[in-house]
């Protein structure tokens, strides 16, 4: 198969014995070289859309087209460069007057990287091979036989496509019938993406089986496929299908979903994406994302401050010398509480007392916030109000 | 090439030069730099070597749109493997990269390709394709030599003649004869009488609307002369005989279109289709369909010559397949590519051809087919000397783009005869006033 491919492909070098040939591509070389070399800052600025690199390409290759033209050499590959930088140069004003600007940052790089450049990725390769090939001919190479049908280079490429397509362009569909199910039933939005992951499960397998059906497998070589692949996630594939198992039921049960805070290792974390192997946190105490394999939600307790409310409970502990009368500390202390605006004022605030030590007391103080992921930075500023407060009344905080 | 590999060369050295270099000079001398210098040393220099040494040349085969079966790249390396062998014995650094190309836009292409010096150094097409694309300066035309004025048949190489030499060189003659099927028709019509005595037995006869496919019955009827004066470049009238064996052959015609036994297709294609469904019992066929039918019908199908009728043999066509050269190959590529075409032709590889594949009988007169060991190329033989045997209308040299203008005006004059829409007479004058105002 490969040696059918990589003969072809040699076989294209013998164009490259051809004069007019060399004639065409040396130059566009050499033009290619010095621009990349060519300082375009400054006009970039006074021209934004043509003095991009492919703007210049553009003007460059049609000068050098017309001046083969009008020297009466063949040019046509010339034309070609200039039809494609046309379209490169189409695809960076498309991308930049009319994508950037109403698309999400996020949701237009990843079009962007993963549909349109590819896509344009793959025109260009194929105009170029249709130009030294018969793309339907090349197309009914036959490259391998499996299970009694043979397989062509043609429906190879156009099942590989389908497929990628489905894999990163699911997703639009299956957010859309998602959004379309929250307006007009009204479910949750954990249920929402559920629904999505669901119908982007679909679509793959939808793919995958007409992407078999397509190819002509038999189903008697489908049914040792599946028999291999039953022994193989017995024992090779097992973690990866456990972590895609996993990650739908957690949806479909919503005890993680996206926006949920955990605690992991004690730190409080968000969760960003449940994706198909594994779930991606936001740990806000040093700006990392973390990416836990969706089985271990599935196996192991997970806390969270989200199931049934966003509040979080938290607590600090101060040690006074036992000659300050406890009621005067536990009054003050929820005062301060109370002060703080972050803290919040149902449940209350609550101080106790929690232990009698030889010569100090030790009390807590318990308070709710709103944000789960903000407990570091008020439990700090409640800290330095109770320096400061104590401080003003000749209270001195003891160490532990 | 050489230019480009002793450049090539130059640069990997100035970039291995400054790769060491710098490693001394960090003292990051290490195996690995120094294993992976001389790899790329190695695999530049044999590289360019490969590419210095080899050559590729770019066979198109254009298969006509009529031909029953299509012809996919890995079938025409198979059929192609002798040559292919052979030819690897005379030029083993040359590479054959054969690509079928579709009839219906080998134009523009061609002229595509052509313009961006990626043309083809080779094409195999049909001889009247082969004027056109020559015409328009796609295929660069070849100097008649005495050699080959020696070797092919001279009916062979008027077909291709123009005034700059050959647009192209014959490769192999398909002739037209008819297809039946055996296992309803017992005995193949001898005339034109008993072709419609057939079909009045119940058996169904198919014929084309495609003014090539009725073409043979003008001879029978006796109306090819009086179609070569009409279609003769010097549109010449018609003398009086003419003109009433112009009118019997319509007679005939429209007598055979409107028997309820008889069908009328499109073309060639249609009736050979229909005759593989087993829709039809007789049909007339190119040569070129033979294997398609032979794989569908098997023992059932069986082939003769046309018929011959009151006015004499019949008219059959005979396409002859041409090998063009292209204008953009290389000094190099266009000696392989003429190292080939002789080869092709050489009597030893044309009696091959003739053998292996006998859709096709040699054009070099030096290569007889052994008709005595076997009867398909004895009918195809006896259908190659009616055409080349007094045949005035085939002897017109006509380009596809004027067989297409004439194909037209007998489609468009022919058709209401044919279904009763006019009469015979009046089909005749329109005929004649059309064809001389073309």
């Amino acid at each position: 198969m490969i040696d059918n491919l990589l003969q072809q492909g040699l076989g294209w070098l013998g164009y490259l014995e051809r004069p007019a040939v060399l004639q065409q591509l040396l130059p566009a070389l050499l033009v290619l070289l010095a621009l990349k070399k060519l300082p375009l800052g400054r006009w970039r600025l006074s021209f934004p859309g043509l003095v991009s690199f492919p703007g210049v390409v553009l003007i460059a290759m049609g000068a050098l087209a017309l001046l083969f033209e009008l020297a009466g050499l063949p040019h046509g590959l010339l034309n070609l460069l200039v039809e494609i930088s046309a379209a490169r140069l189409g695809l960076d004003l498309l991308e930049k007057l009319l994508l950037e600007p109403r698309l999400e940052a996020q949701v237009f790089e990843r079009f962007r990287s993963r549909i349109l450049r590819p896509c344009f990725l793959l025109l260009v390769l194929l105009t170029l091979i249709n130009e030294v090939d018969y793309l339907g001919d090349l197309a009914a190479l036959p490259m391998v036989t499996w299970f009694n049908s043979s397989l062509t280079l043609g429906s190879l490429f156009q099942v590989a496509v389908v497929l990628y397509l489905l894999l990163v362009g699911s997703n639009l569909p299956s957010v859309a019938l998602g959004w379309l199910a929250q307006k007009t039933i009204g479910i949750s939005t954990g249920s929402r993406r559920a629904l999505e992951l669901v119908v982007r499960y679909a679509l793959l397998v939808a793919g995958i089986h007409w992407a078999f059906s397509y190819l002509g497998f038999n189903q008697t070589g489908l049914l040792a496929v599946a028999g291999g692949l039953s022994v193989g996630l017995g024992f090779g594939v097992k973690e990866i299908f456990s972590n895609f198992i996993s990650g739908l039921w957690l949806l479909l049960e919503g005890s993680v979903r996206p926006g949920e805070v955990l605690i992991i290792d004690g730190q409080p974390c968000e969760v960003r994406k449940l994706g198909l192997r594994a779930a991606t946190l936001w740990r806000s105490g040093d700006n990392s994302e973390l990416v836990i394999p969706n089985q271990t939600f599935f196996t192991t307790t997970t806390t969270t401050f989200t199931r049934s409310d966003r509040n979080r409970r938290c607590s600090l502990a101060v040690q006074i010398a036992d000659r300050h009368p406890p009621r005067q500390i536990l009054q003050l202390l929820e005062e301060i509480a109370q002060a703080d605006v972050k803290i919040l004022a149902t449940p209350p605030p609550l101080a106790t007392l929690r232990e009698f030590g030889p010569a100090t007391f030790t009390y807590q103080l318990s308070f709710s916030i709103a944000d789960p992921l903000s407990s570091g930075s008020i439990t700090s500023a409640l800290r330095l109000a109770v320096w400061e407060a104590f401080q003003s009344r000749g209270i001195a905080l003891q160490p532990a | 090439m050489n230019w480009l590999c002793n450049h090539l060369a130059a640069q990997t050295t100035a970039v291995i030069t400054t790769v060491i270099t710098t490693a001394i000079t960090t003292a990051r001398a290490t195996a690995l730099t120094a294993a992976l210098t001389t790899a790329l040393t190695g695999l530049t220099l044999q590289g360019c070597q490969q590419l210095q040494r080899r050559s590729t040349l770019f066979i198109y085969l254009v298969p006509p749109s009529d031909a029953a079966e299509v012809v996919s790249r890995k079938q025409l390396n198979k059929l192609w493997a002798p040559v292919i062998d052979a030819y690897r014995e005379l030029e083993p650094n040359v590479q054959l990269e054969l690509q079928v190309i579709p009839e219906a836009g080998i134009f523009e292409q061609l002229q595509r390709r052509n313009s961006h010096g990626l043309g083809p150094d080779l094409v195999i097409v049909n001889a009247n394709q082969a004027m056109d694309l020559q015409q328009k300066g796609l295929l660069r035309p070849i100097p008649l030599s005495r050699s080959l004025a020696e070797s092919i048949e001279p009916t062979a190489l008027a077909r291709v003649k123009t005034a700059e030499g050959l647009a192209a060189l014959p490769l192999v003659w398909s002739p037209q004869l008819s297809c039946y099927n055996r296992s309803r028709i017992a005995k193949p019509p001898n005339t034109v009488s008993d072709l419609l005595s057939l079909a009045a037995g119940g058996h169904r006869i198919g014929i084309s609307f495609d003014p090539a496919g009725l073409w043979w019955s003008a001879g029978a009827l006796g109306a090819e002369k009086s179609l070569a004066t009409l279609l003769s470049p010097s549109k010449q009238s018609l003398r009086p005989a003419e003109r009433q064996a112009l009118l019997g052959w319509m007679q005939w015609l429209q007598q055979t279109a409107m028997h309820p036994q008889v069908n009328i297709y499109a073309n060639d294609l249609e009736l050979t289709k229909a005759l593989q469904r087993g829709q039809l019992d007789w049909i007339p066929c190119s040569s070129l369909s033979l294997k398609s039918l032979a794989n569908s019908l098997g023992g059932k199908l069986g082939i003769a010559l046309l018929p011959s009728g009151p006015g004499g043999g019949p008219s059959p066509n005979s396409r002859m397949r041409v090998l063009g050269f292209g204008p953009n190959s290389s000094a190099r590529q266009f000696q392989a590519a003429k190292t080939l075409a002789e080869l092709i032709l050489n009597p030893l590889m044309q009696r091959y051809m003739s053998l292996s594949d006998t859709q096709a009988l040699p054009v070099n007169r030096h290569a007889p087919p052994p008709v005595a060991s076997s009867a398909l190329l004895k009918t195809l033989v006896a259908a190659q000397r009616q055409f080349q045997q007094d045949a005035p209308l085939q002897r017109l040299s006509l380009s596809l783009s004027k067989q297409q203008q004439i194909r037209q005006v007998f489609s468009r004059e022919l058709t209401p005869m044919m279904v009763g829409e006019i009469s015979p007479a009046a089909a005749t004058d329109n005929l004649i006033e059309k064809l001389r105002q073309r």
